[in-house]
């Protein structure tokens, strides 16, 4: 296993569960634009939230998508409620990333939802569930923590179907009284659930990975592949530096484009032709790719104004396809299908090649340079 | 779904001896791999198993094993490299 799951019970204390140490005062700067008024139950102040989005979050849900400030997307963990609440509406679940927690709330009307938020460090549901955050403790504390027995008198909780992954629902009944039911794999089934009396049909079930939910992953993992990109771009300059080029900025950047088509190419066009992919491993496919991005490279060589040599054209031609080979790889992180032993066997497998043919690649560019 | 991965890697497994046919598993599974057929539960397909191991979780009697955790390249990647560091 990676990542340790934190989820289990075993072997704590109930006061290891119900108290977590150096809490906080809540802050609800994150959401505040979006809280219409509060109720008070007891002690408690429980901030009633707005079902529309306003300019202001989709702004903030693009930049979320573009990776910029992602962590400041956090919404405080805890009980918020929507339209006329009282003790008989329904319980949701959720995560307290910015796009979950907004996502959900668009969805719901007036009539009166109550949302607990759990602590899952900004993270969306079903990346915290396989981590752990969202899990039976985190549930467990929030619950004891807002009292919501006092709150409401319904004892069931509906959660997303994809915060399964860590839930232990006889463990969350015995410690809280409370009953976790499923909802629908999306938010905007969850009226529909609610109205069929909690019962989910199977397309409600079944998750998905359509065009639309592959291209809006596709301007993070765009960005984060620039990275990359700038590696090749400090590369080339180095080369032209030392081969004492004339205009060695232009020069490296006309270097450097075919590595920005690679990124498109791995980061773009292979999560949209997915389905279409001839191969099982996704280093295959974005090999593949990459081997007809460098042959149109190699076809147009002197654009990229880079040294006519056959060493150096090999290299480059290596270089490109483990590129795209690796971006697509590693999107295998972003799909909802790839299996946890399908990674790992593609990863000990993929990535020592990796490593050996960009070694190869760059001295291939180096002797091309000398020679 | 028409997406595919490697073949015969799932470590999905069941117990059927023990399972009490309360329909969890087949409730939580994204993939719908699980059905109850007299009263137990049974893997229709393992091949779209992801291991995201929600059905074993969920499962009040244990009776499903399955080796889960982060599907994410890049994690396992620090794994091999020896450093911490998760992804997502
Ligand atoms: S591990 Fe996940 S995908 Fe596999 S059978 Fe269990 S619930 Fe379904
Ligand atoms: S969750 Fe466990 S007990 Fe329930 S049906 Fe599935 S295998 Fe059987």
């Amino acid at each position: 296993m990676v990542e340790e799951k934190t989820s289990s019970l075993e072997g704590l204390s109930e006061k290891d569960i119900f108290i977590k140490e150096g809490e906080e005062e809540i802050s609800y700067h994150a959401i505040h634009h979006a809280i219409k008024r509060w109720v008070k139950i007891d002690d408690k102040r429980i901030p009633i939230i707005d079902t529309q989005l306003k300019t202001k979050d989709y702004l903030g849900s693009c930049m979320v998508r573009l990776g910029i400030g992602r962590y400041d997307y956090k919404i405080p963990p805890g009980l918020y409620g929507v339209g006329h609440v009282d003790e008989k509406s329904p319980v949701i679940v959720t995560a307290n990333f910015k796009l979950t927690f907004d996502c959900l709330r668009k969805e719901l009307t007036e009539s009166g939802y109550w949302i607990l938020v759990l602590d899952t460090k900004g993270i969306n549901v079903w990346c915290a569930a396989g981590k752990g955050t969202f899990g039976s403790r985190e549930l467990i504390y929030q619950i004891n923590k807002w009292e919501l027995k006092k709150v409401v008198k319904t004892r069931n909780l509906i959660l997303p179907q994809l915060g399964a992954t860590s839930m232990e629902p006889h463990l969350v009944r015995k410690y809280t009284g409370f009953k976790v039911m499923y909802g629908p794999v999306r938010s905007v089934d969850i009226l529909n659930y609610i109205e069929q009396n909690y019962e989910a049909d199977e397309d409600m079930r079944r998750v998905s990975f359509s065009l639309k939910e592959r291209l809006v992953l596709t301007p993070l993992e765009i960005i984060l592949n620039m990275k990359y990109v700038g590696m090749f771009f400090l590369y080339f300059l180095l080369l032209n530096i030392f081969n004492g080029t004339a205009e060695i900025l232009t020069k490296s950047f006309y270097n450097t484009l075919p590595f920005m088509m690679a990124n498109l190419t791995g980061s773009l066009v292979f999560p949209i032709i997915l389905p279409l992919v001839p191969f099982r491993s996704f280093s295959l496919n974005g090999g593949l790719l990459g081997v007809l991005l460098g042959s149109y490279i190699l076809y147009d060589f002197r654009i990229y104004t880079y040294p006519e040599s056959f060493c150096f054209k090999l290299g480059i031609f290596l270089l490109l396809v483990m590129f795209v080979s690796y971006i697509a790889f590693n999107f295998t992180g972003s799909t909802t299908y790839t299996s946890f032993s399908g990674v790992k066997k593609e990863t000990r497998m993929f990535f020592p090649a990796l490593l050996i043919k960009v070694g190869v690649g760059f001295i291939l560019t180096l002797i091309g340079i000398l020679l | 779904m028409k997406f595919k991965y490697l073949k015969n890697v799932v470590t999905l497994e069941l117990n059927r001896e023990a399972c009490i046919g309360c329909g969890l598993c087949k409730m939580v599974c994204p993939h719908r791999v699980f059905q109850l057929e007299n009263r137990k539960a049974i893997i229709t397909d393992k091949e779209k198993c992801m291991e995201c191991g929600a059905c074993a979780s969920n499962c009040p009697v244990d009776a499903i094993k399955v080796d889960s955790g982060v599907g994410c390249a890049a994690a396992m990647i620090n794994k091999i490299l020896g450093s911490k560091g998760g992804c997502c």
